[in-house]
């Protein structure tokens, strides 16, 4: 499942790729600038709604979930990245339920 | 305590399956046309009825900013949209807005009813595990209000009022009490609904009230009302800071009344009706004889337009005679917390235009209703004061009476 190449051809085990695409399609307005894991969430987002708004899509996309706490922390993209990373990769090593 | 101030309507906007601005709106009304038709947002296979007022091109994107677009369910989206045309209308200084002096209180019966069915499809259909973020902010049912009060920076008392269709007319008339009394200077209020989602309209099929075809009111062969989408938003302002700034004005809020039938959760009460008419009259210190126009509630069902005509009797007696009635939902549709928004807008405009458009769809007259209901084409007629009755489920009634304003 992992492997799934989704409609904007981005591999679903990239997940830097994935947060930067999802990122994107949450922003109110794309900035002039590449967003890239650099990219300060403060310098883009206009309204906290979109940060939660991210989080949602990409527990979403991956299936995951993270806790509140860890929203607070989530500065940057790569923030982000390495969060999603860590819980994609928590996922795959646990014992899914249809065994 | 200083004497009460009187209230001018200064600003009108609307949203509804008969027009997006005041013209277009006004236009349908006077020519008889009717919003209602068969339903697009759902499939209605399994509802008993097909038809509803919807305004299939509302384009949330065209007409707001992207945030209140993504941010707000389709029925704040209407009070926003319905905000800015009446906030430009006003011509008011934005800085009066933004400021304690002035409060925003709407009506909603429903809330985000879209965005509501979304999520327990998403739950209960699609076996989902999460919620969209926004699901909480976008259903509740102060959305519109709360975002109003947001974009145009009012930081006065600002509420939303949910008394099933009479909604609006409870939000209205408490924002004119609220600029009478003095408490603010401008009020931003109306009200807004967004009832086609699937699951809300199987509960109205199964109440058994609403037409299999059209809406008839007063019409000896009515079958029900019709649900209709929108909003309609009003500028009520001090009348004494409306005329220093030379305003255009549409006309006055004259009294507001309010009733309980404390009889059935569903039937209405001729004495309720009476009750507040006579109190919104009461409340304006407007005597009998100037009422010259009644947009009554007139929902198309048996028995309200029957209990509604021997209410207006009951009220006026010999008068009735000469007052000019038309509901004006065969052209909207029963608009549910926005109906009495919708209808205030119909209201003033008959008033300050001097004409009483056609009852909508009507065809032939009912001995039960035995007032002067206005069919088939406009009436010229120029009135001092009218009324505008909701009588909602639940026997919670509210009546605005309206006077012109001499130009």
């Amino acid at each position: 499942m992992d492997k799934m190449v989704s409609e904007k051809g981005l591999d679903d085990a990239d997940v830097a790729a994935n947060v930067i695409e999802v990122f994107k399609e949450c922003l109110l307005t794309l900035p002039e600038e590449e967003i890239t894991v650099e990219t300060k969430l403060e310098d883009v987002v206009q309204d906290s709604f979109e940060v939660i708004e991210v989080v949602f899509a990409l527990e979403e996309k991956f299936d995951v979930s993270i806790d509140n706490d860890e929203i607070q922390n989530v500065k940057t993209v790569a923030d982000l990245v390495e969060r999603f990373e860590a819980l994609v990769e928590s996922r795959k090593s646990a014992p899914s339920a249809a065994g | 305590m200083s004497p009460p101030h009187r209230v001018a309507i200064t600003g009108l906007g609307i949203v509804s399956a008969i027009g997006c601005d005041l013209e277009n709106f006004w236009n349908a009304l006077q020519s008889g046309s009717t919003g209602i038709a068969t339903l697009t947002s759902v499939d209605p296979e399994i509802l008993t009825f097909s038809s509803g007022a919807e305004i299939p091109e509302f384009d949330a994107d065209a007409v707001l900013d992207r945030k209140d677009a993504v941010q707000l369910d389709r029925f704040a989206q209407f009070a926003l949209a319905a905000c800015q045309d009446a906030v430009q209308d006003c011509g008011l200084d934005p800085a009066v807005l933004a400021s304690p002096r002035c409060g925003v209180v709407l009506g909603a019966g429903l809330g985000g009813q879209e965005t509501l069915d979304q999520s327990f499809k998403g739950l209960y259909r699609d076996g989902g595990r999460r919620a969209n973020p926004l699901t909480i902010p976008k259903i509740m049912p102060n959305a519109a209000a709360s975002r109003i009060s947001l974009n145009v920076g009012a930081t006065g008392p600002s509420f939303t009022v949910c008394t099933a269709c009479s909604s609006s007319n409870h939000a209205m008339g408490n924002a004119f009490w609220m600029i009478r009394s003095g408490l603010l200077d401008v009020a931003v209020t109306g009200g807004s609904d967004a009832p086609f989602s699937l699951g809300n309209l199987l509960a109205w099929s199964g109440m058994r009230v609403v037409s299999p075809d059209t809406c008839r009111p007063f019409s000896a062969d009515r079958k029900g009302m019709v649900l209709g989408e929108g909003s309609g938003i009003l500028i009520l302002e001090r009348m004494d800071h409306a005329l220093a700034r030379n305003a255009r004005i549409y006309g006055e809020v004259a009294g507001f009344g309010m009733s309980s039938d404390a009889h059935h959760l569903v039937i209405p009460s001729q004495d309720g009706a009476v009750q507040a008419m006579r109190a919104a009259l009461e409340d304006g210190n407007l005597p009998a004889a100037d009422v010259g126009y009644i947009n009554a509630h007139g929902t198309g069902t048996p028995v309200n337009d029957k209990v509604e005509s021997e209410a207006i009797n009951e009220v006026f007696g010999t008068h009735t005679r000469e007052i000019a009635v038309n509901s004006t939902k065969g052209a909207h549709g029963h608009g549910l917390g926005t109906a009495g928004a919708l209808e205030a807008v119909a209201t003033v405009l008959a008033l300050s235009r001097r004409s009483i458009p056609p009852t909508a769809n009507y065809r032939e007259p009912d001995p039960e209703c035995t007032v002067d209901v206005v069919t088939g084409s406009p009436r010229d007629k120029a009135v001092k004061a009218a009324l505008s009755n909701s009588f909602a489920f639940g026997g919670l009634n509210a009546v605005l009476a309206f006077r012109a304003h001499a130009q």
